[in-house]
């Protein structure tokens, strides 16, 4: 059975008067063991979504779709019950990770209560999970870092720690929303390497939100392309970033400098990203889009099959069996 | 690069010691040494740490060292911070939510440099901004009203403004989406092309500091340990470290973006003084290193390296790097800075 | 992606349905819709505090004291301090709105009377708390080093000084009255608001836009007034809001316990103080002047706590 099943999820933020649809209908599924990137930049919504799949979602903030995991409905379940789920069966690893430790506790007893809350661990056998843990997230003198506190821990072993958090229980699965975002390049490859070890050593499944192509490059199977609350495509990573179908992923692969002659200019996507708030109808890329149709403007298109790659589908009217043929988007891929 | 003339910026010996709570320094910057020319864009990268974004100040012009010169056009930095010297050498910095003042007007802003009368602000405002790409109507907005693309665009415009020779731009894309990235980086390159600007480039994106800088220097702990063209860098590094940051830098093509990091060993706390800072974590690691802390050295021509090995002898033997070709060792012990010609040597001074 | 929901589109679809679409992609967005006039930060701010639920009926209760201060005595049919034996302690009646007190005094027009003493000690409490304590803070802060550690010293040493004692020998000193009710509050009152200044300062003073304004050559005093100052406005605003009850009260406290506002005058204070005295036979005495004064205190602080909502910064 899919592990994770995500059903046309929508996510609204209700303002001072308006309300603003950051995510417009999503559908994913993660299996057993996958590794599944996000990839999405700002105002695309991803956010929101990894939020809305445990329901931890800001006041004002309603979800709507379904979200099953395991085939059991998340999405409007009691609080007691999400509670239960989160950490002993989904595992969050979120951006800020200060703010995600008590500053005072030292580590190793938060962990060990993680540990021992969902595991139902005695004392004794939670500390050997916390100083396992640490080892296992690649910290080095795991017994003695168990006892320190977070504050005096720099920002790429705090990552670690959340990460060791994040499995205290043993979850199936892992969301990370921009787990590397304020880690440098290193610690940056550390984290991805730490997500594939999750995988390859626990079966782990993990869904990773970024903007950071170069992590979802290195540790996903299949990736999501999002923009403006929708997923415009979808596939293997290897077919989604050596032959992106969708001209938005092309762009965004394009607009990187890797494949061009050092010291040209780079090729950004033209205009800003888009205003959640303020989308359309029809495909939301279609202004900033150098292959815009009519049809673009008018109405947003399903999701098509790109013929030749496995499980490869975009939204992208170019694909349209109707369409003229010869419309090949070209490969920004390096 | 053509180094004939005199260097527009000339970092002699710097040291940044900063005293920690316990009152024992840190020592930021530990005797750092180059040259920067006009027109040049002069990469710095290095992990969290590595002092990067103190010699940004420094250079700056907004810290003073404890020891050592800056020198902008052969004379010092800081002294008199008059309006003189804003002029020569400007900062960009990389938090853009932060470097805007989000009780002023974005013409107030990008005008602050300049003594303008109040009528004159909005004109002024208009032409900074549409050279940064803005609309002429953002000048009458507050920040708030802009994404971080744009708030780093307001911020380049304040800088430009006062026309400086020399932008020091501390990771101005770090908290930028990637394709927002790409319109900064055309911003500076344009700069550069159309008024011979230079800039200090500080960045942990590698890719990046490939493609747009002429030369890149690698620091850790405070120290630089390998400079050189930067394709030299990329292709032949030098220097164990700067293979560690190579090898950590994630490539977009999924068949070969899961290679396996370097693996870190060791503590890490440094320990200053005795040998090479970067010898425990190094895996080519050896007796010497751990004795002597090794001098920067020009290995070849204008590619400086400072490890024991860097001309031959790393054990094990490095993996090959994407455009592996032999290196020539050639040793040519030099005490000047990297980036000087002889001519220049005697006059900097 | 999951299944498709039915398509709402009619096929074949139209012929122009391919064709390219008018106009390049992308031009420079707009940042907003067209029209909108820019909101400054302080508009924002006042929308945000009229959404708190105790901010505006507590603006609009002080709007009624601040009016019944200024116009009450004017309207009482009688002056505050006509003393008339004939009508001691009367109850409220057509005559007398609030009723009389030991002296046959109108106790409508005398709460508004003292009202002005009370609001006006608040005031220029808080007036000098502005004008010493903020300055000596932001000094202290923009100094830093060793001159940042004397000058906190100094404060560190006052605090511990206990209000009352001081006080009382500086009414002792200077006399009673309103002036030196000012002075001995205000002697003790701007401490906190040094210390706010001056931590606000320290952290101001390391954020980028304040970097970036040295490095544009600002000036340091330039720097203070344009960039520290007002972005520190909104810790100060808040702190004043309820220092100022703060202020208040202490006066009330002198009154109360005799030191402070002498008759004629009068102050809520000096009232409730005397009204106690006879509180279970007339009431009246004491109801009024503790009701404005209690009043009084909780509006500032629904307005401090909107105040605070709407400094809140939210990006």
């Amino acid at each position: 059975m899919t592990l994770l099943g995500v059903r046309d999820l929508r996510v609204d933020f209700r303002g001072s008067g308006s309300v603003v649809p950051a995510v417009r209908g999503i559908s994913l599924s993660v299996e057993a063991g996958e590794v599944v990137g996000v990839v999405g930049e700002s105002g695309s919504g991803k956010s929101a979504a990894m939020l809305a799949l445990t329901g931890l979602l800001p006041a004002g903030a309603r979800a709507s779709g379904s979200v099953r995991l395991s085939g059991r409905e998340l999405l409007g379940a009691r609080e007691e019950d999400l509670r239960r789920v989160r950490g002993s069966q989904i595992g969050m690893v979120f951006q800020d990770a200060l703010s995600a430790l008590n500053p005072t506790m030292p580590v190793g007893r938060q962990l060990a209560e993680a540990a021992a809350r969902h595991l139902h661990l005695g004392p004794r056998a939670a500390h050997d999970r916390a100083v396992e843990l640490l080892a296992a997230v690649g910290l080095p003198d795991p017994v003695r870092r168990a006892g320190e506190y977070p504050h005096r821990w720099s920002g790429g072993m705090r990552q670690r720690a959340l990460v060791a958090m994040a499995l205290a229980a043993r979850p199936r699965l892992v969301l990370a929303d921009e787990p590397t975002s304020a880690l440098d390049a290193e610690l940056a490859a550390e984290i991805a390497d730490l997500l594939l070890r999750l995988r390859a050593e626990a079966g782990t499944a993990v869904l990773v939100s970024s903007h950071d192509l170069g992590l979802i490059a290195r540790t996903a199977d299949r990736v999501l392309v999002m923009y403006a609350g929708r997923i415009v495509e979808g596939g293997a990573v290897e077919d989604v970033f050596l032959r992106p179908a969708h001209p938005y992923t092309a762009a965004l692969l394009g607009a990187l400098p890797g494949g061009l002659r050092p010291g040209e200019s780079l090729r950004p996507i033209p205009g800003d990203p888009p205003d959640p708030s303020r989308v359309g109808p029809g495909c939301a890329f279609a202004p900033r889009c150098g292959h815009a149709m009519h049809g673009c403007l008018l109405v947003d298109p399903e999701p098509y099959r790109v013929s030749g790659d496995n499980g490869h589908l975009t939204r992208c009217w170019r694909y349209d069996p109707e369409a003229p043929p010869g419309g090949g988007v070209a490969h920004g891929a390096p | 690069m053509e180094h004939r003339d005199r260097p527009l910026l000339f970092v002699r010996d710097l040291r940044r010691h900063i005293p920690d709570r316990r009152g024992r320094p840190i020592r930021a910057v530990d005797g750092v040494s180059f040259a920067v020319h006009r027109g040049e864009i002069f990469g710095l990268v290095g992990g969290s740490g590595s002092g990067k974004s103190t010699l940004a100040r420094l250079v700056a012009g907004l810290d003073r060292p404890t020891s050592g010169a800056v020198l902008l056009s052969g004379r010092p930095v800081r002294g008199s911070r008059g309006p003189a010297r804003s002029r020569e050498v400007q900062i960009l910095f990389q938090d853009a939510y932060a470097a805007l003042d989000p009780r002023m007007r974005v013409e107030e802003i990008v005008t602050e440099g300049l003594r303008l009368p109040r009528r004159e602000r909005r004109g002024r405002a208009a032409e900074l901004l549409a050279a940064v790409g803005l609309p002429a109507s953002a000048a009458a907005e507050f920040p708030y009203a802009f994404s971080g693309g744009q708030r780093q665009r307001i911020g380049l415009a304040r800088a430009m403004a006062v026309d400086p020779d020399l932008l020091v731009a501390d990771e101005p894309l770090s908290a930028l989406d990637p394709s927002v990235q790409a319109q900064i980086v055309n911003l500076i390159l344009d700069l550069r092309r159309r008024r011979g600007l230079a800039c200090l480039f500080i960045s942990h994106d590698l890719a990046m500091v490939r493609h747009i800088c002429d030369r890149v220097a690698v620091m850790y702990l405070g120290r630089f340990v390998e400079v050189g063209p930067a394709a030299s860098l990329a292709d032949r590094a030098l220097h164990p470290y700067t293979r560690a940051l190579s090898a950590a830098a994630p490539s977009l093509d999924p068949r070969q973006a899961r290679l396996r990091p370097v693996p870190r060993r060791g503590g890490y706390d440094p320990a200053p003084g005795a040998g090479c800072p970067f010898a425990p974590r190094c895996p080519h690691v050896r007796d010497r290193c751990r004795a002597e802390v090794p001098p920067l050295r020009e290995i070849t021509l204008e590619h400086w390296s400072a490890c024991h090995f860097a001309n031959g002898g790393w054990d094990p033997p490095p993996r090959p790097c994407p455009a592996a070709s032999g290196q020539q060792a050639v040793e040519q012990p030099a005490e000047s800075p990297p980036g000087l010609s002889a001519e220049v040597r005697t006059e900097a001074v | 992606m999951g299944a498709r929901p039915a398509f709402p589109v009619a096929r074949p679809l139209p012929r122009d349905w391919f064709l390219p679409a008018p106009g390049g992609p992308g031009e420079v967005c707009p940042l907003g819709p067209p029209g909108r006039r820019p909101a400054s930060p302080g508009r924002e701010a006042w929308t945000r505090f009229r959404r708190n639920p105790l901010a505006v009926p507590g603006l609009v209760v002080l709007v009624l004291i601040a009016g019944g201060v200024l116009l009450g005595p004017h309207l009482a049919r009688v002056p505050y301090d006509r003393i008339d034996l004939a009508h001691q302690n009367e109850p409220p009646g057509p005559r007398h709105w609030f009723g009389t007190d030991q002296l046959g005094r109108d106790t409508f027009a005398r709460t508004w009377v003292a009202g002005r003493v009370s609001l006006l000690v608040g005031l220029a409490a808080a007036g000098i708390d502005v004008g010493i304590g903020a300055v000596y803070g932001g000094v202290a802060g923009l100094a830093g080093g060793w001159v940042d550690e004397g000058m906190m010293r100094v404060v560190d040493v006052l605090y511990g000084v206990p209000f009352l004692l001081v006080a009382i020998l500086l009414l002792l000193v200077m006399g009673p009255g309103p002036m030196s009710v000012v002075v001995a509050i205000a002697m003790v009152n701007w401490l906190g608001m040094a210390r706010l200044v001056r931590g606000q300062v320290l952290l101001l003073k390391e954020q980028e836009y304040v970097l970036a304004a040295r490095a544009l050559g600002v000036p340091k005093w330039r720097i203070l007034l344009r960039h520290l100052l007002p972005n520190a406005c909104g810790p100060m605003l808040v702190w004043l809001s309820y220092n100022i009850p703060a202020a208040i009260f202490a006066e009330a406290l002198l009154a109360y316990v005799g030191l402070g506002i002498q008759p004629p005058l009068a102050s809520w204070g000096s009232m409730v103080s005397s009204g106690s005295v006879l509180f279970r036979l007339h009431p009246s005495q004491f109801l009024f002047p503790a009701s404005a004064l209690s009043l009084t205190m909780l509006s500032l602080y629904a307005v401090g706590d909107g105040l605070r909502d709407a400094l809140d910064p939210r990006t």
